[in-house]
């Protein structure tokens, strides 16, 4: 068995363009190796995988230290104030969705105690039932 | 209701279907519907406005005065009513 330093393989990292080998953390909050969707396509192979012809590559980069780390006061929302959370590392998306339409409004009285004057955004919080609103 | 309470919550009223028609004139900008919508109800809250502080002095201070002192302070205030 060569030194485990300097046989460091590479890996099959999800999102390369990160910088570091997102599955070679399994410690992180999400604990995405055992929920990988797609049934561990990304699974991260150990050296010992590999036979003593794998080329020496350099450690990957340490991971930036998490906002706690650095000191900084935690979000009693969850994450950090300007950003991050529990899906920090993934990467950002686009979101869509249909576009609004001028109709089936509320009498005006109405509108104030629904809170919206459109019945389509009328979506009360009501865990557990079915009741529409509308 | 007396008849102070019922001025303001009609103009509560107005103020709350502008700011919502508002919101949605922000993505729809030259939705005609929403636009005549907002114009009426602009007319509609200046109007209650105007006889809210023909009555019971300024809604805001940047209101009518009704003339002799200055209702701001010297009327309760909008949110005492």
């Amino acid at each position: 068995m060569m030194d485990r330093r300097n046989s460091f393989a590479p890996r099959r990292d999800p999102f390369p363009a990160m910088g570091h080998g997102y599955a070679a953390n399994p410690g992180n909050r999400m604990g995405r190796g055992s929920a990988e969707p797609d049934g561990g396509r990304f699974l991260a192979l150990e050296p010992e995988d590999f036979d003593g012809d794998a080329v020496p590559i350099a450690d990957p980069p340490a991971p930036e230290p998490r906002g706690a780390e650095r000191g900084e006061e935690e979000n009693p929302a969850g994450g950090m104030s300007c950003g991050g959370g529990p899906l920090e590392g993934y990467p950002l998306a686009m979101v869509y969705g249909p576009d609004q339409a001028w109709r089936e409004l509320y009498e005006e009285e109405e509108a104030l105690t629904n809170g919206t004057l459109f019945r389509e955004l009328n979506f009360p919080f009501c865990p557990g039932c079915r009741k529409s609103g509308r | 209701m007396n008849e102070r309470e019922i001025l303001l919550r009609k103009i509560q009223t107005c103020n709350f279907v502008l700011q919502e028609t508002a919101l949605y004139l922000d993505s729809h900008p030259y939705c005609r519907q929403a636009l005549r919508y907002y114009a009426r109800h602009r007319r509609m809250r200046e109007e209650l406005v105007e006889q809210y502080e023909s009555k019971y002095g300024q809604l805001t201070v940047y209101g009518g005065n009704a003339a002799g002192s200055w209702h701001w302070v010297t009327e309760p205030f909008p949110w005492e009513v």
